[in-house]
């Protein structure tokens, strides 16, 4: 029977308009994230109001959500690096715990 | 001083700063794409005053029109002054020079004959590779060993000049900004590079503006002396680049709410006469869409006058964005405006009956390639010049008196002889998509294209049987701002691509029935042609006619005729704005003039192109029927009726109504400060690693436009107004939209453009006031 073990990490959702996508996406490789999905043209309501996710012409304003899942100690270089955005745009980042089986597919080899 | 180790918390923290700091600078994009931008793009969250003033703080850029007599104000200074009296001066020429040195050599693209090698490494990989072995040229004792013990991590290089130079990690982000705007086309061209997922050049030799960042601190932390108070930013108030505000600034803010009143008054005045025509009861002879650029409203006027035809606007990108790959090319380009991604990939192919000549079209090709690399590789290789000039030279002086004195003539010869070489083929594009292919459109893919389409701009009944959706390109000869001159919603691109694709989905019989289950009947008669507008020559090509159906070609004729007929009247239009022409041409001169000036590769201005920009107007066709507008207003088709919910409006503020606001900034700030936020005069002008231009040897980056595209001799031509966007809807439909979009909400309220409604339900225009709602404008009031 395969191991049911169950690892602690960090899972980190980031909303944000799709003109910093590649800044957050570099910054999550720089931590060497080992991965993240993300949700293009997402809708909701938040402190800038209220936002659709209708078909629109211009990719830089939606909005769209990245999801990755790191060890807890890569969770404060991801707000470090993402703080001055929360304070320009329409952006927020959510940290919860999750577990997982396989920790090597989160947790990069040492020394990275 | 040793190494200090800094934490992945630490180096990311200064990521973010980096990318707020770079505000202050524009992404600037490769010349051969060139994309009209807001120079003050990324501050835009600012009132346009406040930003104005930032940047002059940090770029020393003029922000406000200068008078706009024909002659400069007694005592005013010239809108671009050298920096007199800064006694850092020479200091940051040096980092300049260094910087520029390096940016040139890692970012170029296939220009240099000997690429600056381990660029894999990235940009300070491989300047501190390189670097490291040279003696400095600028003077920093042991440069060799100091770049050596340089750290691993760039973000951990500029922390370290950071410390070294000893500045607060509160002024940190404002440092930096200083530090970026010394050089914003440098730095707003790796900033843009940075940004592309999908750029070969930044896949194999990535650039950043931390890396930048850490070889420009390096640079001012030992040439402005270790230890020393000596900074070299930021400068002190009234120690900017340039002296302080000539006169004319002072009152810039009032100087051009006045223009722009005058301005607006005078086009809502002719917007309420023009509301008074009705629709064409009658068939039409014709339909034709022509892109909202502001050069299509004379053409559509003059097309208009030829007869019983209705002219619509929308982008010109049509709803399709493609990846476009056209025969015989292996690289694509992106038709469509750069805020948004590619969604399609369409290939041009020969059609059936023309595939026999494919192999020589491509022997030809290959040829042409070969002699062209040969002649280029011969010229820029060491030795083989010295034997070229003697052996060959005759050849290049019969080249340049032809370009010189027959300019028309030879460029035909030139077109005789290619066409002898590389066969014409007739070609057809790949709209359909085949089972497991990434390339073409789904059926429900076409569907939606084409029903936005339609829908967007209100043609959604009275279809002629012939309908025309033309784009635009232009041409001109040793321009490196060709691409300026082409088609913005297309990327930059000339946009026949895209006509054709649209063209083709609309003739789809499987398309059409779709639609007319969604409720919009296209009659079985009416045809759809895709054609493209030489915006220099004013002639127009047509695609695809083999296709075209016999009982069309009455209409085709009738079409052919009057679109030649509106080319002759907008060339002599065109051309009487010319400043050294100034008058009203024969059409067979003004014909002449600008054939003249596609192909005279001295010619600094081929044609005007978006100068003059001013107005942005959604609304029906009626509105502006017949109204000479100048060639100054951005006009998108678009009838409220048919849009209840209001979310094909919300598409064209959010995303046309951006791009003409980009345009219009671009021209805005060239004109009012053209050394700073233009690119200084055409004649300097020195193309450098195939991406963009320096002036003279060693400059940055020049990335906006030219002084010989917004001014004529010392007075601007384009007179610099905000956009003044006009729309025809009742005001409660944008007051809905506007809170749901954080770009309208800074483009309105922070004032960068100005916005007027006309609304349907009591005739009546309105002012949006920022932050604050509508009041109704009186002409009357407005008139004392």
């Amino acid at each position: 029977m395969s191991d049911l073990t169950l690892y602690p990490m960090k899972e980190i959702r980031i909303i944000i308009p799709g003109e910093q996508l590649k800044f957050a996406t570099d910054l999550l490789d720089a931590v060497h994230a080992t991965g993240y999905t993300m949700i293009h043209n997402i809708s909701g309501k938040g402190h800038h109001g209220p936002h659709t996710a209708h078909p629109m012409f211009n990719e830089m304003e939606s909005l769209l959500m990245l999801i990755t899942v790191v060890p807890e100690e890569k969770v404060a270089p991801v707000l470090a690096g993402l703080r001055p955005i929360f304070d320009r745009y329409p952006a927020v980042m959510f940290v919860s715990d999750v577990a997982v089986s396989r920790r090597e597919y989160f947790s990069p080899p040492d020394g990275e | 001083m040793d190494t200090v180790s800094y934490s992945d918390t630490e180096r990311m923290q200064i990521r973010g700063l980096v990318m707020i700091a770079s505000e202050i600078i524009a992404p600037y994009w490769p010349m051969r794409t060139f994309v009209h931008h807001n120079p003050l793009h990324g501050l835009e969250h600012l009132h346009f005053e406040e930003a104005i003033q930032r940047g002059k703080q940090f770029l020393g850029g003029n922000g406000y029109p200068p008078c706009l007599s024909k002659r400069s104000v007694e005592g005013e200074a010239p809108l671009a002054l050298p920096m007199e009296g800064a006694t850092q001066a020479p200091l940051i020429d040096k980092i300049n020079s260094e910087m520029i040195k390096w940016c040139a050599a890692f970012l170029d693209e296939g220009h240099a004959p000997w690429p600056m090698p381990n660029r894999e490494k990235g940009f300070y990989g491989a300047w501190k590779f390189l670097a490291g072995l040279e003696i400095s040229s600028c003077g920093i004792s042991d440069s060799q060993k100091k770049i050596a013990r340089l750290p691993v991590h760039p973000e951990d290089a500029v922390l370290e000049s950071l410390a070294i130079l000893d500045i607060s990690p509160a002024d940190w982000r404002e440092y930096l900004s200083y530090q970026l705007a010394a050089l914003p086309g440098w730095a707003g061209f790796i900033k843009w590079r940075a940004d592309q997922d999908d750029y070969e050049w930044q896949k194999a030799y990535p650039a950043d503006l931390v890396q930048y960042l850490a070889v420009r601190l390096f640079y001012v932390a030992q040439i402005t002396d270790v230890g020393a108070d000596l900074c070299v930013y930021p400068v002190t108030e009234g120690e900017g680049v340039h002296t302080g505000a000539p006169l004319h600034q002072e009152h810039g803010p009032i100087r051009l709410k006045v223009l722009e009143a005058g301005y607006q008054e005078q086009l809502i005045k002719k917007i309420i006469v023009g509301a008074t025509h009705a629709s064409p009861l009658t068939r039409l002879n014709a339909q034709a869409v022509f892109c909202i650029d502001i050069r299509s409203e004379p053409f559509r006027r003059h097309l208009e006058a030829t007869g019983n035809y209705e002219t619509f606007g929308f982008a010109g990108f049509f709803t399709v964005f493609i990846r476009y790959m056209a025969l015989g090319n292996h690289h694509t380009t992106d038709q469509f405006p750069v805020i948004m991604k590619a969604k399609n990939v369409v290939h041009e192919v020969p059609r059936p009956d023309h595939a026999h000549l494919l192999p020589k079209h491509e022997t030809g090709k290959k040829l042409l390639h070969t002699a062209h690399t040969l002649l280029h590789d011969l010229k820029e290789n060491v030795i083989t010049p010295y034997v070229m000039v003697e052996s060959l030279g005759w050849f290049f002086g019969l080249s340049l008196i032809g370009k010189i004195v027959f300019p028309s003539w030879y460029k035909n010869a030139v077109a005789w002889l290619r066409l002898k070489l590389v066969p014409h083929i007739a070609t057809t594009l790949t709209v359909d998509k085949p089972e497991k292919t990434g390339v073409g459109f789904t059926l429900q893919e076409q569907v939606f294209a084409l029903e936005t389409a339609l829908r967007m701009m209100g043609m959604t009944k009275n279809f002629a049987r012939l309908i025309l959706f033309c784009g635009h390109g232009s041409t001109s000869d040793n321009n490196p701002f060709e691409s300026a001159l082409d088609c913005g919603a297309c990327g930059g691109n000339a946009g026949s691509p895209n006509a054709r694709v649209l063209a083709t989905i609309a003739n789809r019989p499987q398309v059409r029935e779709v639609l007319a289950k969604n409720g919009l009947h296209i009659p079985e008669d009416a045809y759809f042609i895709a054609g493209q507008q030489n915006t220099t020559t004013d002639e127009v090509e047509l695609f695809d006619l083999s296709d075209l159906p016999p009982t069309h070609q009455n209409d085709l004729t009738a079409l052919n005729r009057n679109l030649k007929e509106a080319g002759e009247k907008n060339r002599q239009e065109r051309c009487a704005r010319f400043p050294e022409i100034g008058s009203t041409l024969t059409l067979s001169r003004a014909e002449r003039e600008t054939r003249r000036r596609s192909c005279d590769f001295s010619q600094v201005r081929p044609e005007w192109g978006l100068s003059g920009n001013a107005a942005f107007i959604i609304g029906r066709g009626s509105l502006t029927k017949g109204i000479n507008l100048e060639g100054r207003a951005f006009l998108h088709s678009y009838n409220y009726q048919d849009d209840p919910t209001g979310r094909f409006l919300e598409i064209i503020l959010t995303a046309p109504q951006v791009v003409a606001q980009w345009i219009n900034m671009e021209h805005y700030f060239s004109t009012v400060d053209n050394e700073v936020y233009g690119s200084g005069s055409k004649i300097y002008h020195n193309v450098v690693g195939r991406f963009g231009i320096m002036s003279g040897a060693q400059s940055d980056l020049r990335t906006g436009l030219s002084r010989q595209t917004v001014m004529n001799g010392e007075v601007p031509y384009h007179t610099p107004l905000r956009l003044l966007t006009l729309i025809e809807a009742p005001r409660e439909r944008m007051s809905e939209i506007i809170p749901r979009h954080r770009v309208l909400q800074h483009l309105y309220d922070n004032e960068w453009v100005h916005l007027v409604a006309l609304d349907p339900q009591d005739k009546t225009f309105y002012r949006y006031v920022p932050k604050q709602g509508w009041i109704k404008i009186d002409l009357q009031k407005e008139n004392r």
